[in-house]
């Protein structure tokens, strides 16, 4: 009886001994990481690549009368990484006289708006996508009056702003899209054609007429109605790239 | 007394030696970066060293192992985000934006090329099978067996390389974010 329990015993220990060895089949694993970090910066360019001068010179009763249009006077293009606005306005709400030719006529208060802009895009088509679009035909450029940017700066957005391409608002149909001006010329290319039209007297009436609260020249100081005083005057127009916040 | 590689000597033995965990950064400043996108080559290398049991037992580890990588983040399939973003709107990025790709000498890999990560694995040697036939070291192999880097180093050191390129049309937020990537090698039993 000893011996077959002295047996059973030794079989036990075996039996042990090859459970252990297949208990070292445990799955082998290593790991090894390596860690990244991506920093996606904002980027928005707006490049002008026209000349940033733009000249109207009216030495012809005919000019006077017709008006000069500057086609493609100013071309720009937008590269952004984030949904975008363009919009313009001037940096002051008059032109600037810079030397008088003539004594009779007005040469202070001459209203920004007697400029009128048209944009397309770069394939020549109506260059705002965007509801409330504000170029897409000869616009004149407001002023603090009209466009309620009182204080000229370039973040005062408002929604009488006037848009290039994009709206006031950032819900649907309010914002341009990321992308490229090289690979996107409907959405990232801008043409702007320039227009002034002074009249005979240069009183600009088409321009200041055709607003929806028309504007006047100020009097002359005779009581009549203002014009132009011959002279050599100027306008900066600030266009501006922002994101659709 | 020096101890260096004692384990793998006697096996089993299954690991990366010369663990390094680098960490690597892409950023994105300029139009270009967004569309050809940054490539980092050679940002890591992975050094396997594998030694079967020597008792040869059956169960016991014959030295086959796989190799596969994964996306390890916070939420599955998109990379943790820092809180630091630079626009109001868009996704947070998918982990399938970084494209990695794992090389050696012999292209022993199963995938050569770049491809997703993704947050499920994505076996380069062997497969989610237990076991995958035996291959040894060899040109175009998808090599599993015992060996080492040291002896073979064109089937059992890996080079990987990682490539970004975000575009401008994904609706992505910018901002800045993270991922670990994390190379698991496997006894593959």
């Amino acid at each position: 009886m000893k011996k077959v329990l002295f047996t059973l015993a030794i079989i036990g220990v075996i039996s042990l001994s090859g459970m252990k060895s297949f208990g070292q089949a445990t799955t082998l694993n290593d790991q090894q990481f390596s860690y990244i970090t991506m920093d996606l910066q904002g980027i928005l360019k707006l490049t002008m690549t026209t000349n940033p001068q733009v000249d109207f010179v009216f030495s012809t009763i005919q000019q006077y009368k017709q008006g000069i249009n500057k086609f493609n006077a100013v071309g720009l293009w937008v590269d952004a990484t984030v949904a975008w606005d363009l919009y313009a306005y001037p940096t002051s709400d008059y032109w600037t006289l810079i030397e008088s030719y003539s004594t009779n006529g007005v040469s202070t208060n001459i209203p920004s708006e007697i400029l009128q802009i048209q944009a397309v895009n770069g394939l020549g088509q109506t260059a705002n996508p965007c509801v409330g679009s504000n170029f897409n035909t000869f616009t004149s450029l407001w002023g603090s009056a009209n466009n309620g940017n009182t204080s000229m700066a370039w973040n005062s957005v408002n929604a009488n702003t006037q848009f290039v391409a994009g709206a006031f608002g950032t819900g649907a149909n309010q914002q341009m899209n990321p992308g490229t001006a090289k690979n996107n010329p409907s959405t990232n290319q801008f043409r702007l054609h320039y227009s002034l039209k002074p009249g005979i007297p240069a009183a600009f009436s088409d321009a200041l007429g055709s607003l929806t609260a028309p504007m006047a020249l100020p009097l002359l100081p005779s009581g009549e109605a203002g014009f132009v005083q011959p002279g050599y005057y100027s306008l900066e127009v600030a266009y501006c790239l922002t994101e659709d916040l | 007394m020096n101890y260096n590689n004692s384990r793998s000597q006697v096996g089993p033995y299954l690991a990366f030696d010369m663990k390094v965990q680098p960490d690597i950064d892409f950023t994105f400043s300029s139009i270009n970066d967004y569309i050809t996108g940054i490539t980092r080559l050679n940002a890591m290398t992975l050094y396997v060293n594998s030694v079967a049991d020597p008792s040869g037992l059956p169960g016991s580890f014959q030295g086959q192992w796989d190799l596969y990588v994964n996306a390890n983040t916070t939420v599955a399939g998109q990379w943790d985000d820092s809180g630091i973003y630079y626009s109001g709107s868009g996704n947070i990025p998918t982990v399938d934006i970084l494209e990695v790709r794992v090389k050696n000498t012999d292209n022993t890999p199963k995938i050569l090329n770049f491809f997703n990560l993704s947050s499920a694995p994505t076996y380069l040697i062997g497969s989610a099978a237990n076991p995958d036939p035996a291959v040894a070291c060899g040109p175009n192999l998808n090599t599993n067996t015992a060996g080492s880097y040291k002896t073979l180093p064109q089937c059992y050191k890996f080079n990987v390389d990682f490539r970004i390129k975000p575009g401008l049309s994904n609706n992505i937020r910018l901002g800045y974010y993270k991922i670990a990537v994390e190379f698991t090698i496997s006894s593959d039993l």
